[in-house]
């Protein structure tokens, strides 16, 4: 169910753009929310890119501490384990 | 620290040379411009005559977002219709084996882009609809807004100079195939009406895709051109409209002003669109980590990307 509510909002938010640069309707309640939709959006891939750059780091600072640490390494090895 | 880490890596200092040359350029580029935080607009309003060329920024935004609304449906109906498929490969897929996809650079580039274009956003949309998203600029303050958004823009600037440079070096002394990748071809284009006739309900032709597929590239270029590109480069003459008045007439400085908020908009229904893709999609939900991690299993890319995968094994 969550996994659908997304289309939706994406597609809500892009609609009220359409609206509003094609001059079919620029005022209102409905693009005021649209407008903020789209930058909850933004606000919610902010936090996504963070919640991402954490995992990155966590991945460089393996390399930094091992310069043989690779994750396609590591997923092999862990799939031969799992082979096992 | 990126630098050392990019030095580890690549085992050559393409990497360290890009750095040092991207904070050059900036410094250079700090000298003529300045963070000036008064909340008065620099560009005067309707002083000038309104040109022509405004009215073709406004068609070309209008049809743009609606292009970016329809591919956006395009491809919910695609996903929706694979859906089945997809669950398939999902359950049976081994997620240990994992094949390399982006390199340290690419990631780190594709994190201080993104984190810059959302700030700018998030600070620069709300000028342009002031009625429905006043309370955003209200809520940092004007003179705060404009310092943040023109911090988010040296930051979007200095990854755009820095993967630009990079890039060339890399494509002369390391990899010349690296360019083969992004190169739009006819593949695509087919591919492209491929998924529309897909859509429309003819029956699915299936297409093997390189390493990116004909969206991912339309990602690639229109990221490149239009906010690495356009938003840049309209972004500093706004910002010091001074320095070119010599070159540029008033009225044009206007028309680079309107061209710059409405090519935000369609920046804005782009990155919808990637987000759209990379989050929402029922197979990629909650989030797709490949351009976090570099890594994509191995047997999804299979799937997803037949012909690269082909291509590195046949390397290797
Ligand atoms: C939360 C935010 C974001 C996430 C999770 C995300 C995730 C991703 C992922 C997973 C890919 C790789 C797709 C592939 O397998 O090829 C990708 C590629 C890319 N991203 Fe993002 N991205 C985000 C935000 C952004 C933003 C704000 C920009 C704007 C500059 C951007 C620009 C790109 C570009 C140009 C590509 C390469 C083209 C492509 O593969 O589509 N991304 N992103
Ligand atoms: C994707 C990137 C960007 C977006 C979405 C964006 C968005 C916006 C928007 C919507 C405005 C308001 C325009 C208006 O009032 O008509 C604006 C103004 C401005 N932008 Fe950007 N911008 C971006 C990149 C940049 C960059 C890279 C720079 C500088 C390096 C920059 C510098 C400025 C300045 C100085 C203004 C103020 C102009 C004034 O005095 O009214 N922007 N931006």
């Amino acid at each position: 169910m969550i996994k659908r509510i997304g289309t939706p909002i994406v597609l809500v938010s892009l609609l009220t753009f359409v609206l509003v640069e094609t001059n079919i309707l620029t005022t209102g309640i409905i693009i005021t929310i649209g407008l903020n939709v789209a930058m909850l959006l933004v606000v919610i891939q902010i936090l996504a890119l963070l919640l991402g750059i954490k995992r990155s780091l966590g991945i460089f600072n393996k390399m930094e501490q091992s310069p043989l640490y690779s994750p396609v390494r590591e997923g092999f090895i862990h799939s031969q384990k799992e082979e096992q | 620290m990126p630098s050392k880490l990019i030095i580890m890596r690549n085992k050559n200092q393409i990497g360290t040379i890009s750095f040092v040359l991207t904070i050059l350029i900036l410094l250079a580029i700090l000298q003529y411009v300045n963070f000036q935080s008064s909340p008065e607009k620099v560009i005067p309003d309707g002083a000038v005559e309104v040109l022509w060329v405004n009215y073709i920024i406004e068609i070309i935004v209008a049809f743009g977002t609606i292009g970016l609304f329809s591919i956006t449906l395009i491809m919910y109906r695609k996903f929706s219709k694979s859906e089945g498929q997809h669950q398939e490969v999902e359950k049976t897929a081994n997620k240990s084996s994992l094949i390399e996809r982006f390199s340290p650079i690419q990631i780190i580039v594709h994190a201080v882009t993104g984190i810059s274009i959302l700030t700018l956003y998030l600070t620069g949309i709300p000028l342009l609809y002031p009625e429905h998203l006043g309370w955003i600029t209200d809520l940092i303050v004007l003179s705060r807004n404009m310092f943040l958004h023109r911090l988010a823009g040296l930051g979007l600037l200095s990854a755009a100079i820095y993967y630009l440079i990079y890039t060339v070096q890399y494509v002369k002394y390391v990899d010349k195939g690296f360019a083969k990748n992004i190169i739009p071809t006819l593949t695509d284009i087919k591919s492209a009406i491929s998924d529309i006739l897909f859509v429309l309900g003819k029956k699915e032709q299936k297409y093997e895709s390189h390493k990116f597929n004909w969206l991912e590239k339309v990602d690639i270029w229109s990221v490149a051109l239009f906010d690495g590109l356009i938003m840049c480069v309209t972004g500093v003459i706004i910002w010091a409209p001074w320095l070119f008045s010599s070159l540029i007439p008033t009225s044009y400085i206007l028309s680079i002003n309107v061209l710059h908020g409405g090519f935000a908009v369609l920046s804005l229904c782009g990155i919808l669109l990637h987000f759209y893709v990379v989050h929402l999609t029922p197979h990629r939900f909650p989030m797709d980590f490949s351009i976090f991690t570099g890594t994509v299993p191995l047997q999804e890319a299979e799937e997803e990307y037949p012909l690269w995968v082909k291509e590195v094994g046949d390397k290797s």
